[in-house]
């Protein structure tokens, strides 16, 4: 009997996660999710013995085409392990003056993974033998660039999309948050990668809305809340760790203020709590900027603009300064420049970026060098203890969703 | 045609203007989608946006891995000869009738099933059984083909779904598709879709060069015209094959000798450079490589030495007749080659336009299904080519190609994809791996 069941979850048992809750501290994580280790081993074993069921024991000749996304510098491992294997099955290897059977495999691809094929001929007979190969993975790489300086890292990747996450210390444990769509889920850091503690499924009655959009927020006595259109779920207060759901338009948390997100849509109704003293049109995102006597407010629009209010006068900014503005931004609290910093998405083609801005007066000063991510950006938020921001990241070759933690480097 | 061609060249200069805009936004609500075609609007359930409207029990990711559509989950029995599948709570047609197992069993026993791979199927309480005589092991993503889409009637006799758009109205040769307001994949951004018919490829070409119409076709043999005019376009895999099938009751075609004959004389790769401007790809292989990753191992080539020798070992051979679409140039063109190839080897080859009986047919069938076995049952099926259903395996799938190509019987020349040119405003509108659209993601860039 074959069973296909999606809705299972995993439930284990938190035991230490809130060992030293009181020393709680957020902070991006070094560690990162490490892409499977590839082998051919296993493939080549497995096609040498289809192929010596064709053939039978004797020599042959042996040629490998590759086309796939195997890197060519594979190659020679590749064929050094193939012709291991068919010795192992009694074929050996020689010259082509010497061989009655000619062996040509080509490493190829299709819609699941890799395939490789073996096509063996004796005299005008050709058969074919067929082995399918796991998808390689593909790993971050760290960028960075000259004078205030974005750092990306890598702190997981999962097939399914990421809303939101958070990296918490509690003493010597490092653990992460990952808002789902449908789940929220705790890893423990092992040293190298996360491993699940427990994934808690989002409970809700109506249909999220697509572009679905949520983030993770502090909570006053407990862990964590994790804030979806029209849901809240928030973190028990005491071990074993539980998330408990329930249906709420109470606003998110947003920088200072709380904002009601409309929650058949994806975007902020515009209404804020406390309130900043004017009126706000619908938004995307929001930042705040924090000055001496004020805040200065930036508002992604729905309607495509940039716009600063600052509780008095709200201006659209130019597009000069803002036209190639992505519809999300975070604020990035640090010890550089004037203390805060814009970080602002815009997108390529099919590569988006991220630039980080300070505006000392109301027009937007580019202060660092662009950090590009090969991919679109799909989400931005400010980290739970604001000193980086968030980016979550559709991977769009390898099909996986990337959290990825954005810091500030200060001129050196 | 010259002065078609630079008709065609002049609007898509035009389309050289719609740059897409420059910063990645979240997508925006409201407006409605023009879509023109050239059948008739009322033909849109055999469209491409059909899964819009309806939703199958299963359906692929990306990956072409099967996914839960309306059924959530599902387990097999009895070696795969019984499937179980519990549906989705929750969900409404989109004249508010619930959806329930007796409405999937009414909705797949309404439709001519002669070709399903189940004999029987029946409610058990809210799961679905399917029962069949012989192993079904692809059962699930078999059923994520749109002929298995759910629907039904409502009472005023309209078809509907359970997807995101719903039929609202038709006039004028055009038809309109709202939004679903509580889809429970949730509501499209944009307010309604419009799909207007009739429409010839020069008027659709020029619309959407001036702004009246967001997507519009373009055929295989203009795809090359479109990229070098630098048009906005959505290309698919390649997911439509032509293909040669003999009629095996014909007389003409008994011989096994004349078949692989034929099949030898075949020069893909001049219907490939010279009518599909190398679009798509030669095959020899029923399905596309990117499905299956071995097409590569039929030989495509064609070898007239090999066809002359066995055309000399007929005989007196019989003339052939060649049944291809008169309404369908492209396949006009494909069979007046394929006859002078023929020649070529010394077999007689007459093409036909019209007719119901012939020695072979130009055929054309598409892949819909992104499932290796369920493909190769979909497109045997299409091209009614009577073959058991294989395995689950990609092995078994081409060692049963192998064993039916091996007969000539069925000779398959082209795989090309499936393209449309879209307008400025419209964003992250993609095109499933069969060529149409699944995703109601889309929006437009100025929610009009």
């Amino acid at each position: 009997m074959s069973t296909s069941d999606y809705n299972s979850r995993q439930e284990m048992t938190c035991k230490k996660l809130l060992v030293g809750l009181l020393l709680l501290c957020f902070g991006a994580a070094v560690s990162s999710a490490a892409a499977p280790e590839t082998t051919w081993a296993a493939a080549s074993a497995r096609l040498a013995k289809e192929i010596a069921n064709i053939s039978g024991p004797g020599t042959a000749t042996l040629t490998i085409r590759n086309q796939s996304g195997i890197p060519n510098d594979e190659l020679p491992a590749i064929r050094r392990g193939i012709e291991a294997q068919l010795r192992v099955n009694g074929i050996q290897v020689r010259s082509a003056e010497t061989s009655a059977t000619t062996i040509a495999i080509t490493l190829s691809e299709n819609l699941q993974g890799g395939l490789w094929v073996a096509e063996v001929t004796q005299g005008s007979d050709t058969k074919v033998a067929l082995v399918p190969v796991p998808r390689t993975g593909s790993a971050a790489v760290l960028a960075s660039g000259p004078s205030m300086t974005l750092k990306k890292t890598l702190i997981y990747s999962q097939p399914s999309p990421i809303l939101d996450f958070a990296t918490i210390h509690a003493g010597s444990d490092t653990h992460l948050v990952v808002l789902g769509g449908s789940n929220v889920s705790l890893y423990r850091s092992t040293g190298s990668k996360y491993e699940l503690e427990q994934a808690f499924p989002i409970v809700h009655s109506r249909p999220f809305p697509r572009d679905l959009r949520g983030r993770l927020a502090i909570g006053r006595d407990h862990l964590f809340d994790a804030y979806l259109p029209g849901v809240i779920c928030s973190s028990s207060p005491s071990t074993p760790i539980n998330v408990a759901c329930h249906e709420s338009d109470d606003p998110w948390p947003l920088g200072s203020q709380k904002a009601l997100f409309n929650a058949a849509r994806n975007y902020f109704t515009g209404a804020l709590l406390p309130g900043i003293g004017k009126p706000v049109t619908p938004f995307f995102t929001a930042a705040d900027l924090p000055r001496a006597n004020y805040t200065l407010w930036i508002f992604t629009s729905t309607d495509g603009t940039v716009r600063e209010s600052d509780g008095v006068n709200e201006r659209r900014t130019t597009t000069a300064s803002t036209g190639d503005w992505g519809s999300d931004l975070a604020a990035v609290h640090d010890a550089c420049g004037l203390g805060t910093q814009l970080l602002v998405t815009t997108a390529g083609d099919g590569a988006d970026s991220l630039r980080a801005y300070e505006l000392p007066d109301r027009e937007p000063v580019l202060v660092s060098a662009v950090l590009s991510f090969d991919n679109p950006i799909v989400a931005l938020w400010t980290s739970m203890d604001g000193t980086n921001a968030n980016a979550m990241v559709h991977n769009l070759a390898g099909g996986r969703y990337e959290a990825y933690s954005v810091s500030i480097a200060c001129n050196q | 045609m010259k002065r078609t061609a630079f008709l065609l060249l002049a609007i898509s200069s035009v389309l050289l203007l719609l740059a897409p805009a420059d910063a990645r936004t979240r997508p925006r609500q409201g407006g409605t989608l023009r879509v023109e075609m050239r059948g008739d609007a009322s033909q849109w359930m055999n469209s491409t946006v059909r899964m819009l409207v309806f939703d199958s029990l299963t359906q692929f990711d990306d990956s072409g891995q099967v996914q839960p559509g309306l059924a959530t989950r599902w387990d097999s029995q009895s070696d795969d000869r019984r499937w179980q599948l519990w549906l989705r709570p929750d969900v409404r047609f989109h004249d508010g009738t619930p959806l329930s197992a007796a409405t999937v069993v009414q909705s797949l026993t309404a439709q001519d099933c002669s070709g399903c791979p189940w004999q029987s199927i029946h409610v058990a309480g809210d799961s679905v059984v399917f029962e069949s005589e012989t192993p079904a092991p692809n059962l699930p993503a078999i059923l994520a083909n749109s002929r298995y889409a759910i629907a039904r009637r409502d009472e005023n006799g309209n078809v509907v779904g359970t997807g995101p758009f719903r039929f609202s109205a038709m006039t004028n040769g055009s038809v309109t598709l709202s939004a679903v307001e509580d889809s429970w994949r949730a509501r499209p951004y944009v307010n309604a879709i419009e799909v207007r018919g009739g429409r010839s490829l020069r008027d659709q070409w020029m619309d959407v060069g001036g702004g009246r119409a967001d997507i519009v076709e373009v055929p295989a043999e203009l795809l090359r015209r479109a990229q070098q005019d630098h048009m906005s376009l959505l290309v698919s895999r390649d997911v439509d094959l032509i293909a040669l099938v003999f009629d095996e009751k014909d007389p003409a075609s008994q011989d096994a000798r004349l078949r692989e004959a034929l099949a030898l004389s075949v020069d893909r790769a001049s219907l490939f450079n010279v009518i599909f401007q190398k679009q798509g790809e030669t095959t020899a292989s029923l399905l596309p490589n990117w499905l299956t990753g071995y097409s590569f191992a039929f030989n495509a080539a064609p070898n007239l030495a090999r066809a002359k020798e066995l055309r000399s070992q007929l005989d007196r051979p019989s003339e052939l007749t060649l049944l291809a679409d008169g309404a369908d140039p492209v396949l006009q063109l494909i069979a007046e080659r394929l006859a002078l190839n023929a020649h070529d080897a010394g077999i007689s080859v007459r093409t036909l336009a019209s007719g119901s009986r012939s020695s072979l047919r130009l055929s054309r069938a598409h892949v819909e299904e992104p499932d290796v076995a369920a493909a190769f049952v979909d497109a045997t099926g299409q091209l009614s080519v009577k073959e058991r259903a294989p395995g689950d395996d990609v092995s078994a799938v081409f060692h049963q190609e192998q064993e039916l190509l091996a007969k000539h019987t069925l000779i398959p020349l082209l795989y090309t994809p499936r393209a449309f040119a879209c307008s400025g405003r419209v964003h992250d509108l993609v095109l499933g791996s069969d060529g149409s659209f699944h995703n109601a993601d889309f929006w437009l860039e100025d929610g009009k």
